[in-house]
């Protein structure tokens, strides 16, 4: 019984960890350029795909494609923001969010056109491979996604407290107007910020990845879970929203064992309805812009 | 001396003058009415079928996503409904066509109702968010209740639209037929679209739109007016459902699905909106252009990215906003050199 | 009809730890013109919003509106009582043309059950033609009748605030509430909203005013209030707040 329970928890924790990376990368683009990517699902799907493509095609070994997809995900985001997003940071919100829309739509159909919609698989050397541990197995994959986001946080939370760009952003996530009045390079923070958010993308699917399909649309529902995850932490705030991913995660694992899959995805959306009617500051901040 | 109000008018410029519109609309009137026997093509009428599906869908998405400026994810689940409950009941209870599509516009309003009492408390990026979640609710009830649904294996058979009264009775048996209904309901959504906006509702709507405080320092009661938009919407994309179920035989949840929302914000965002002919001419190529420069399938939609991300860079209020604010800035450079621009404090 | 409309008793409004309204009582009588002036940040501006319905004043704040208290009303339910405010920015629905923005001004108080109606019926018709008629003459009486077309947003600033006070009057409402009317306009103008106003008030409109412009409110003013730091200071005719040393203290001294 304890081992089920923990194997419960364990996977709660790998889930958690895939849905605070995507999150983080949805709210961290919120905070400081003030724009819902909805195309951020998409990310993950491209990044997956990248990777696929570098570990199956190119044969590098895990590591390395790892690292060359985050990499390759960070300059597509910084081009990105560069060539679609600067020119609608002032257009009203609905624009952003069509403009978003429509890279969304564009690379899935690009997917799908190049790869097929058959779903294809990446193995990393760790899909595999289980730890035993007393009496319960845990999957070593998920142990490294638990592990290596851990540490992408902890580096990330380093880098914006202790460095000059981390401060830049974090004031203008503060007051944008006044950055630019006392002369911090916005345009280069969101350009940044964009890389950040497609990197964390590109993270997530090469530690998630080994462990399941790879289909042109994979990110469809997991931007709506980012989207539960962000309304519950509270837009913008991005410790709470690490958390939230977490306990997001904690509850699908512990109710997708009596119930279907299905049920489990209606309980996410019910949770963000919820949360959004009866504590729009989300469970633990304060309304930011919203 | 009131000259300014002998020419006030709320509709579009107009330059043709009465007669000249009124010509305009007989011409087109007769074309669509002609259509199916100018191109008898099986293909064309049902592309022309799926346009004009697309053409209601849209100038009830308007009310809502255009008007009131709310983007709203939730019209799938309008359509989807009216769908399924048009196919439900025809099926179990063999019901006419005019009782099943006045049921779906029931079902559907009802839906709007709840969906948007508590979605319209929420503001900007939150409530298109709500609306996403309720959508994806109903999509997930409809994969999932299998006992009435039959979920992933649809509903098929349903029967055609038909008409009955006393012992005279009709139903749909051809494509060409389907064309004429199609038509139909089309022009009656066009009447109603019409008629609505053009009065004191559609100017609260636009109140609304651009400054809700002041809309409410001049009386209007913000929450009822949005709801009267999503539930018009709502009832029109009911009753496209049922009419749907029944060109199609066949319900199946992707009714549900979020394609259509990503369709019907595509055909707002490029035909235009707050208008009728942005919606219309937006359905209208949406469904024509890919047939006529016959991309295939797959590419349709690396197309449409595009053509999205381009129109939001470069034409963000649709192709027929940006045509007739062309047309409005010659006019009122023409007007301006007559110089009526001049203080009051000259007079 | 009672002598007093308006009657704000005890209104306070609490922002955080910050009263920006304390505990404010005054009256507005029918037929006067009652200005509302102090220091910026005094409070004048969240009043108003408290009055509206925009913000919710703390209990045991009260509002009376001919005797009933309308504390926790919607704006919007406020408007249609016959409580008609502007805004300091002075806001107008740019998008809309002169003669649509006098007719939006009005419509929400004509429908006598508060529901919209769908089809153009007689009564609509009539209704509209009696709106346009009346928009016509306020057009008139502010010499811009010529504009009744043209895009509110492309009015100057001075004749924006000309229709916005218009506009407040088109619902021919009890009382008007305008905040800052004069701010920013040219002397010119200023003396031409001055006599509107003052000729509406010959004709038996109420007006409850916010300004720092103090020439206008000495001048057209039956009353004055006086705010400063959420509280009231001082109240009386403009003769007697003018030299009262409290009031030269807030806006002086230091």
């Amino acid at each position: 019984m304890l081992s089920v329970i923990i194997d419960q928890f364990l996977n709660g924790l790998a889930l958690g960890a895939l849905y605070a990376l995507i999150a983080s990368g949805v709210a961290i683009v919120f905070g400081i350029v003030q724009l819902v990517n909805f195309a951020h699902g998409e990310f993950y799907m491209m990044a997956a795909y990248i990777f696929f493509m570098l570990l199956v095609l190119v044969k590098l070994p895990y590591t390395l494609a790892a690292l060359a997809t985050v990499l390759a995900m960070s300059c597509f985001g910084a081009l990105l923001e560069l060539v679609v997003i600067r020119p609608v940071v002032h257009r009203p919100w609905q624009t952003q969010l069509v403009a978003t829309l429509g890279i969304s739509v564009f690379l899935m159909a690009l997917a799908s056109v190049a790869f097929g919609t058959f779903p294809l698989r990446a193995f990393s050397p760790l899909s595999a491979r289980i730890l035993r541990v007393g009496s319960f197995d845990v999957s070593e994959q998920r142990l490294l996604l638990i592990g290596v986001t851990t540490v992408a946080f902890v580096a990330l939370h380093q880098f914006i407290q202790r460095t000059k760009i981390g401060k830049g952003m974090r004031a203008v996530s503060q007051n944008r107007e006044a950055c630019v009045a006392v002369g911090i390079d916005v345009q280069l923070i969101s350009m940044i910020t964009f890389a950040i958010g497609a990197g964390l993308a590109g993270l997530a699917a090469a530690l998630y990845v080994p462990l399941v399909t790879i289909s042109p649309t994979m990110g469809q529902l997991l931007i709506i879970k980012a989207f539960v995850v962000v309304i519950m932490g509270g837009f913008g705030r991005f410790d709470a929203t690490i958390v939230a991913a977490l306990l997001l995660g904690e509850i699908e694992s512990f109710t997708i064992q009596y119930v279907t899959t299905a049920f489990v995805d209606v309980l996410s959306f019910l949770l963000m309805v919820g949360t959004l009617l009866f504590r729009p500051y989300g469970l633990f901040g304060r309304r930011v812009g919203i | 001396m009131m000259p300014a109000l002998t020419r006030f008018s709320t509709s579009q410029p107009g330059g043709w003058g009465r007669a000249g519109r009124l010509t305009w609309w007989l011409i087109v009137g007769a074309a669509l009415i002609a259509w199916p026997v100018l191109i008898p093509s099986d293909y064309a009428i049902g592309v022309a079928v799926t346009a004009l599906i697309y053409v209601a869908l849209a100038l009830g998405f308007d009310l809502i996503a255009g008007r009131v400026g709310l983007l709203s994810f939730a019209h799938p689940a309008f359509f989807g409904i009216g769908a399924y409950v048009a196919a439900l009941l025809a099926l179990h209870w063999g019901i006419g066509f005019e009782l099943r599509a006045l049921a779906s516009i029931v079902c559907a309003v009802l839906a709007a109702t709840v969906i948007g009492i508590p979605c319209f408390r929420l503001t900007l990026h939150a409530f298109a968010m709500g609306t996403l979640g309720f959508a994806q609710i109903a999509y997930v009830v409809a994969l999932g209740w299998q006992d009435v649904t039959r979920g992933p294996l649809c509903l098929p058979g349903v029967p055609p639209v038909d008409f009955g009264f006393g012992r005279w009775h009709w139903s749909a048996g051809s494509l060409t037929d389907y064309y004429y209904v199609g038509l139909g309901l089309a022009v009656l959504v066009f009447i109603s679209v019409r008629q609505v906006t053009s009065g004191r509702i559609g100017r609260a709507w636009k109140a609304i739109k651009e400054d809700e405080l002041l809309a409410a320092a001049e009386g209007v009661p913000l929450l009822k007016y949005k709801l009267l938009a999503f539930a018009i919407g709502a009832g029109i994309a009911g009753v496209t459902g049922a009419f749907y179920a029944s060109y199609a035989t066949l319900v199946c949840p992707t009714e549900v699905a979020l394609t259509y929302s990503v369709n019907l914000i595509i055909i707002l965002y490029l035909g235009g909106r707050a208008s009728i002919l942005g919606p219309i001419l937006g359905a209208v190529l949406f469904t024509a252009l890919p047939e006529y420069l016959r991309v295939a399938q797959e590419w349709r939609l690396v197309f449409y990215g595009v053509l999205i991300v381009v129109g939001s860079v470069y034409m963000p209020e649709g192709i027929v906003t940006w045509v007739s604010e062309r047309i409005q800035q010659t006019r009122t450079r023409q007007r301006g050199k007559d110089g009526n621009g001049a203080d009051i404090t000259t007079r | 009809m009672a002598p007093t409309l308006l009657r704000v008793d005890g209104v306070a409004k609490h922002f955080g730890g910050v009263a920006a309204v304390d505990g404010v009582s005054f009256e507005v009588n029918n037929g006067e013109i009652v200005g509302l002036i102090g220091p910026n940040g005094s409070g004048k501006t969240t009043l108003f919003n408290c009055v509206t319905g925009y913000l919710h004043p703390e209990p045991p704040s009260r509002v009376e509106w001919k005797g009933r208290n309308i504390v926790g009303c919607r704006p919007d339910e406020i408007a249609r009582l016959g409580i008609v405010r502007t805004f300091q920015d002075a806001r107008v629905f740019r998008a809309m043309s002169v003669m649509e923005g006098l007719l939006m001004a009005i419509q929400q108080h004509q429908e006598d059950r508060l529901w919209p109606r769908f089809f153009k019926t007689r009564a609509i018709r009539d209704s509209e033609a009696d709106a346009q008629g009346r928009a016509a003459r306020l057009l008139d009486m502010i010499g811009l009748s010529r504009f009744a077309d043209a895009p509110i947003g492309t009015l100057s600033y001075g004749q924006r605030k000309l229709f916005i006070l218009i506009a407040a009057l088109m619902p021919m409402p009890d009382i008007v509430l305008l905040d800052e009317p004069v701010a920013a306009v040219n002397p010119v103008m200023i003396d031409h909203i001055k006599g509107y106003v003052q000729e509406l008030n010959r004709q038996g409109m109420t007006f409850l005013l916010i300004e720092h412009n103090m020439d206008v409110v000495m001048d057209i003013c039956h009353r004055v209030v006086v705010l400063d730091h959420g509280l009231k200071i001082a109240e009386g005719t403009p003769d007697v707040v003018r030299n009262d040393n409290r009031v030269i203290d807030a806006y002086f001294g230091v």
